[in-house]
């Protein structure tokens, strides 16, 4: 008895579209109506492509005398006649398709991700208050004078619609992607990241209390790892399942992110001739941990900037 | 800061020379008052030796800048403004003087002598058994007559009465405090008493006052002259010489400022770095706007001791501003976030020039400083001057941080000083500050 083989026609994300049992050969693929697998693709030949057992028993895949031809998917080559890879995606016209007998073996289910948690629509809601409260604690905190409701009304509103629009932003690309929305998802991962992003810049306090400026790397750091877990957790809800490239282009974006706003500083693109580029960072006189020097020593140590402005005439 | 050293030209010439014709009174032949007699009598014996001087931009063959000159001695050396002949001291490849006298005929001299602090030149002529405006020796008294000459705004030989008022007391350099009209185009033009006789040099004006016009004494004239007619060469780069003389002068302002002890007033319970000279001017400004939710007062000093390098270079400010911050109701939070906004900087850092082919970028250096009354966040940064070795900017800034209600921001700036000096005021500055706890 022949073994049962499957023709499975595949979406354009990889999904399968349609699934063809044939026990029978030649099996015989194409658009006209007297084929075992019909094609809807104007790009196919009536008559396309042909399965058929070789007379050594293998399976082999063959082109029926199509004018667009029968391609391997990612190689250039049409296919004349070879092998049946199970492994491998098939195209004809513009109709991919794989060819797997029902002996072709599968992998063991995968795990439900531990970030489900994330679908909750309780913590989408909370997050969303969550970033309201600390976006109005910044403004209200950043302010010496009185503030005005209006002004926490509009940046709350703002704030909300804001996350809203990029929320539902992802939730579209993942309509198209894998067909589901999860905005609720999206919601809390976008106010998780932006409250990470948020308490990453209050790592200045360490900048201030040991008087070390490079602490702002530490910031940078933060703050980009926070985006680079937004990313990863909004594309990861977008495709239908992530990996390792998933989170690796995540961290590419976030650096780029990152790069983009601090290589014109860090590389003096453009910079005034008259910025000054000292710790600007002050904070609660209790959080500084490290004791002053002298005056004279303060000085003896400023000693340096001469030596450094003589490099730069010499530029 | 608010003198304008007069340069050469501006398009409004032709709407003003619109504006006089209409304003023309009828030509009746009357006796002429006394005092308009005598400043016609000066003009009549002092045109001859008037000049116009023209630096020529030799690329293009057009004038850079114009002003004023007059013959001061009988060998043809001729006195006028160091910034009317700025470009052509500093870039002597690129310029080129011209002379026109007043009947036309011009001449080609060549610079001679600088003394960029009291902004005075010498330029030599060739001429010779030339008459001359002799410098008056004795001083004028307030209240006497003055007649200034020059081309203001290339509308041909001008003589302008006015107000001998004695020296300027709030300048660092000694200037003579004249009342009359003295415009662009008239830079080193003299300033005749009515023996005819040079008592200043025309040199600046206040910019959108009335009238405040500022010579330069004529006895710097004549010691210019003497050093000019000594030396018979011109130094072989007048670049060094600009920069020579531009440290000596802000070594001399320096010696000044650091001579007496240093001097504090009081800011509510701060103790602040203050100055008792008379060219340091400092003004209070209370500050308070009802939303705020702490107090601010703000007083800033500073020393008339700006001098003019070149168009794009102005050195010689000294800059301090004091502000107390007081937390009226406002929690320690937002305190510390209106002081590190305060810290951060404000438009007063703008405030020297930005040309990047005359200065470097800054360099810092930061820290906490302890005090005996307490901590401060101290930051200095200085640059140096492409051009001219030795001279640096600095900016200090000082904040104190050991106290959530109270706090006390002091930026000090320090326009082209050597490294040292500015070192050593910083320090001298830092070290007056006080508060009681």
């Amino acid at each position: 008895m022949e073994e049962l083989i499957y023709i499975e026609l595949l979406e354009r994300h990889g999904a399968v579209a349609s699934r063809h049992p044939a026990r029978a050969f030649p099996v015989r693929i194409g658009r006209a109506y007297d084929n075992d697998v019909i094609l809807d693709d104007p790009y196919a030949a009536p008559h396309h492509a042909v399965l058929q057992r070789a007379p050594t028993g293998e399976l082999e895949i063959a082109d029926a005398g199509s004018r667009n031809g029968l391609f391997r998917c990612g190689a250039r080559r049409r296919i004349a006649r070879e092998r049946v890879d199970p492994s491998a995606r098939y195209r004809a016209g513009r109709t991919e398709f794989r060819v797997r007998p029902a002996s072709h073996p599968v992998g063991a289910e995968l795990p439900y991700g531990r970030m489900r948690w994330l679908r909750q629509p309780l913590l989408a809601l909370a997050a969303l208050l969550a970033v309201v409260g600390v976006v109005l604690l910044g403004l209200w905190s950043g302010s010496g004078e009185r503030i005005r409701t209006d002004k926490l009304v509009s940046l709350a509103v703002f704030t909300v619609a804001a996350l809203f629009v990029w929320a539902g932003a992802w939730g579209f690309a993942g309509r198209l992607l894998s067909g589901e929305r999860r905005v609720a998802a999206h919601l809390a991962v976008a106010a998780l990241a932006l409250i990470g992003m948020l308490a990453a810049n209050r790592l200045d306090y360490a900048a201030f209390a040991l008087s070390a400026a490079r602490v702002d790397f530490l910031v940078l750091f933060a703050i980009g790892a926070a985006l680079a877990w937004g990313f990863w957790r909004h594309l990861a809800l977008v495709v239908r399942h992530s990996t390792w490239g998933t989170a690796l282009a995540a961290a590419a974006v976030a650096a780029a992110c990152v790069g983009l706003t601090v290589i014109p500083v860090r590389f003096d693109v453009d910079q005034e001739l008259t910025e000054m580029a000292y710790m600007k960072t002050i904070k609660l006189p209790a959080a500084r941990l490290v004791e002053g020097t002298g005056t004279a020593q303060f000085l003896q140590d400023a000693e340096r900037i001469k030596d450094e402005l003589e490099a730069l005439k010499q530029k | 800061m608010h003198l304008e050293e007069l340069p050469s030209y501006r398009t409004w010439a032709a709407a003003a020379l619109a504006a006089c014709a209409l304003a023309a009174p009828p030509a009746h032949a009357l006796a002429l008052p006394a005092a308009s007699a005598e400043a016609r009598a000066v003009f009549e014996r002092a045109k001859d030796q008037l000049l116009q001087i023209r630096v020529i931009h030799k690329p293009t063959l057009s004038r850079a800048s114009t002003g004023t000159g007059f013959v001061a001695t009988p060998d043809g050396l001729v006195l006028t403004n160091y910034h009317v002949v700025a470009k052509l001291a500093l870039e002597p490849n690129a310029y080129v003087l011209e002379l026109e006298r007043t009947d036309g005929t011009t001449l080609t001299p060549r610079l001679l002598a600088i003394d960029v602090a009291n902004d005075l030149a010498v330029l030599a002529t060739g001429l010779k058994g030339e008459h001359y405006l002799a410098i008056r020796a004795t001083p004028l008294t307030k209240g006497e007559r003055g007649f200034a000459l020059g081309h203001p705004l290339d509308l041909g030989l001008t003589i302008v009465e006015g107000t001998y008022n004695g020296f300027v007391e709030t300048e660092f350099a000694r200037r003579i405090h004249y009342t009359g009209a003295i415009n662009p185009g008239m830079s080193g033009g003299p300033a005749l008493a009515r023996d005819g006789r040079v008592f200043g040099v025309n040199v600046a004006r206040r910019w959108g006052e009335q009238l405040v016009s500022y010579l330069v004494p004529s006895e710097h004239a004549a010691e210019l002259l003497g050093r000019a007619a000594a030396a018979k060469t011109p130094p072989a780069d007048f670049r060094n010489e600009v920069a020579a003389q531009l440290l000596a002068r802000q070594e001399r302002l320096y010696a000044e400022l650091l001579a007496s002890p240093a001097a504090t007033t009081a800011m509510g319970r701060y103790a602040v770095p203050d100055s008792k000279l008379a060219f340091v001017r400092c003004w209070g400004f209370p500050d308070k706007k009802p939303e705020r939710l702490y107090e601010r007062d703000t007083r800033v000093c500073f020393s008339n001791s700006d001098l003019f390098v070149d168009n794009r270079l102005l050195t010689g400010q000294f800059y301090f501003r004091h502000q107390r911050f007081e937390a009226r109701a406002l929690g320690a939070v937002r305190f510390a976030a209106l002081l590190e906004d305060a810290y951060a900087g404000g438009p007063e850092v703008y405030e020297l020039g930005s040309n990047r082919a005359e200065l470097t970028e800054y360099r810092c250096h930061d820290d906490f400083v302890a005090l005996s009354s307490g901590t401060l966040r101290v930051a200095l940064c200085s640059r140096a001057y492409r051009n001219f070795e030795g001279l640096y900017d600095f900016h200090l800034r000082v904040l104190t941080v050991d106290s959530s209600t109270t706090a006390l921001l002091s930026t000090l700036t320090l326009g082209g000083v050597s490294f040292e000096t500015g070192r050593r005021f910083a320090q001298r500055y830092v070290e007056a500050i006080s508060w009681k706890n």
